[in-house]
């Protein structure tokens, strides 16, 4: 069940389609970096997007900086809308059932796939934009450094070429964690309506409002609850030491979320009248 | 199920930040003492100060007006005070201060320099390192005066630890500063949480807080890192716009401004002066007359009016009055040519006063 989801998901074109907005946005940040060679002013700007101009190796961070605030959200919250709500609104979600499959387990094959569209995603986005970041920008250690450092941490200390890479994975792997507390959000409102559209949408609505209410100091004492407060903890696996007290709750905080956006829609999708 | 599920889940903060908090019992005059000894402590942690002083961004003085509004967080590692670092938090970079015995280094990771502070600045502006909790606390604590009152407040968990709660309510009528209240860690004196409140007011205007700590000696590679070699480096006499500003002015301020004596031990810099009055102290800087003009015309921009002044002796001038629930600011450009600016947590009315008497 969860290999046909998976296999389902991968011959879609819209799942490619996707994949290559995702990876194109980078690359033509790339593009235009490396003809102008006009970085962004300190403070402004996608992180790290300065530091590349000397070094490509770091432009997988740049990269994830650029799609985390709306292309990667987008194309979870669309799959994850897509994930029942799609069988439904085309009359598949009946018949899906009338095989012998469990709810339970149909769910969980949904949440599979959606799992791996994340992965495919951040992985894609990573691969492609160190690819791109390498042919624009080279990847002769930065023009500061010198010695066996590729390129300096946030905090002025060398990073050698192993090192960069280990904490480039961490950080592509965190961005993926923090994808599936979206996921789980638009995978619970697709069990509520039939309509994909609809769910995908209520799922940017919760982000847009947690994005609103984050940058609002009046609502601090609700920030360690939003799903986004802690989607940039990223960044701080490249300072020295690494800061774990962000990396550590935003990890907690979207098991949190799954937990309970995959609770409610088990029990919604397994009490269910399924009429369509 | 699912629904008892999810209440246990939103219930664990609640429950976690309920948790009793103890007290060591102290009197406050014996917390004040106590937390005034601590700068020998060593220690670690995450540090988030909140602001709303919403002073407008003037030229050159960013640096010690950002972190007063809004949110910031900075990492601290302390090994006593010549032995130190303090990285200043953002999402697009870092800035990182330290002080090892008799270097003092800058490192700006968005502008990709490594300076080094020659000697040690006679004056300088404040920046994020006087915000964290010991040291505001200390500097704030040092002003406490004996009219002022003391008091304890209930101890309550900050950083995950019980903390000892001080409350000093001042009585200087010129202050705008109404309260300090300082929590501190039981077993060593360090200060964990400082909220200064405006006069007239109940939120605080300024919280520093420790998120994480930990009353131990942090390991030297986290107190100074190794740069990577190759880095831009530099080394500047000054580190900011005020301490540059010393070398462009002399002219000799009065050694008493509206009752208060001059601070001592800043002869070298006679221009800029700091005036002792407890939480009611202020400094007046004089400026050189072009970059006197910028600071007025970005305080002009910002919605600031120019009111003339006239004191009954002497030759007066106009100035511009920034004002927030705690800090307030003048610029003053007499008719004799200088521009003054004036700083304290004071009435507007004081700085007024000082200015008339800086005109005579």
């Amino acid at each position: 069940m969860i290999r046909t989801e998976l296999v389902k998901m991968l011959r879609r074109p819209r799942t490619w389609v996707s994949l290559l907005l995702l990876c194109g946005l980078p690359g033509l940040v790339a593009a235009f970096l490396g003809v102008t060679k006009v970085a962004p002013p300190a403070g402004q700007g996608p992180a790290f997007l300065a530091a590349v101009l000397s070094n490509g190796t770091l432009y997988p961070a740049a990269a994830l900086a650029m799609v985390l605030p709306l292309f990667l959200p987008v194309s979870v919250a669309v799959v994850g809308g897509d994930a029942v709500a799609g069988e439904a609104g085309s009359g598949m979600l009946r018949y899906l059932l009338l095989r012998p499959v469990g709810r339970t387990r149909l769910l969980v094959a949904k949440l599979a796939a959606l799992t791996g569209f994340v992965l495919v995603a951040v992985v894609a986005v990573t691969v492609s934009s160190y690819a791109v970041g390498i042919a624009v920008f080279g990847a002769k250690p930065a023009s500061a450094v010198t010695g066996a450092s590729l390129v300096t941490s946030m905090s002025g200390t060398g990073l050698t070429t192993p090192q960069v890479l280990l904490r480039l994975a961490c950080a592509m792997l965190y961005v993926g964690v923090s994808m599936l507390g979206v996921g789980a959000i638009a995978l619970f409102l697709s069990t509520v309506t039939d309509s994909p559209l609809g769910a995908a949408l209520g799922a940017l609505a919760a982000l847009v409002t947690s994005q609103i209410l984050v940058s609002l100091d009046a609502a601090a004492s609700v920030h360690p609850y939003l799903p986004t407060r802690y989607w940039l903890a990223w960044i701080d696996f490249f300072r020295a030491p690494v800061l774990w007290h962000d990396i550590g709750r935003g990890l907690a905080l979207q098991a949190v979320y799954v937990a309970v956006f995959l609770a409610a829609a088990w029990a919604n999708f397994a009490t269910r009248d399924i009429t369509a | 199920m699912v629904v008892a599920f999810v209440a246990l889940l939103c219930a664990t903060p609640i429950v976690l930040s309920a948790l009793p908090a103890s007290s060591s019992g102290l009197k406050p005059a014996e917390l004040v003492r106590r937390v005034l000894g601590s700068g020998a402590r060593a220690h670690e942690g995450l540090i988030e100060v909140t602001g709303s002083l919403g002073l407008p961004d003037l030229p050159g003085l960013d640096e010690a007006t950002g972190p007063l509004h809004g949110t910031s967080r900075m990492r601290s590692w302390y090994d006593g005070t010549r032995r130190w670092r303090l990285a200043e938090l953002s999402t697009t970079g870092e800035r990182d201060y330290l002080s090892n015995g008799d270097s003092f280094d800058i490192w700006d990771y968005e502008q990709n320099q490594y300076t080094r502070i020659a000697g040690h600045p006679a004056v300088r502006l404040p920046n994020a390192t006087d915000l964290t909790p010991p040291a505001l606390a200390r500097r704030l604590l040092k002003l406490v005066r004996a009219q002022d009152k003391l008091t304890t407040l209930k101890p309550r968990r900050v950083a995950g630890r019980s903390a000892d709660g001080l409350r000093v309510t001042a009585a200087d009528p010129d202050t705008t500063v109404g309260a300090v209240d300082v929590w501190s860690d039981p077993s060593t004196g360090v200060p964990l949480e400082v909220r200064v409140v405006s006069r007239g007011t109940a939120r605080p205007a300024l919280t520093t807080r420790f998120l994480e700590f930990a009353p131990k000696r942090p390991a030297a590679k986290d107190v100074a890192p190794r740069p990577a070699r190759g880095l831009p480096r530099g080394t500047v006499d000054a580190p900011d716009l005020l301490s540059r500003l010393v070398t462009f002015t002399n002219l000799r301020l009065p050694d008493r401004l509206t009752g208060r004596e001059a601070l001592p031990g800043t002869a070298s810099v006679a221009s800029i002066r700091g005036y002792a009055g407890g939480f009611g102290s202020l400094a007046v800087a004089p400026l050189p007359p072009r970059y006197g003009q910028q600071l007025v015309g970005a305080a002009q921009e910002a919605g600031a009016a120019l009111t003339p002044l006239r004191p009954p002796r002497g030759r007066g001038g106009e100035y511009l009055m920034l004002t927030t629930p705690l800090l307030n600011a003048m610029l003053f450009h007499s008719d004799a040519g200088p521009t003054f600016l004036l700083v304290g947590a004071v009435r507007p009315e004081v700085l007024t006063a000082a200015a008339g008497e800086l005109a005579s």
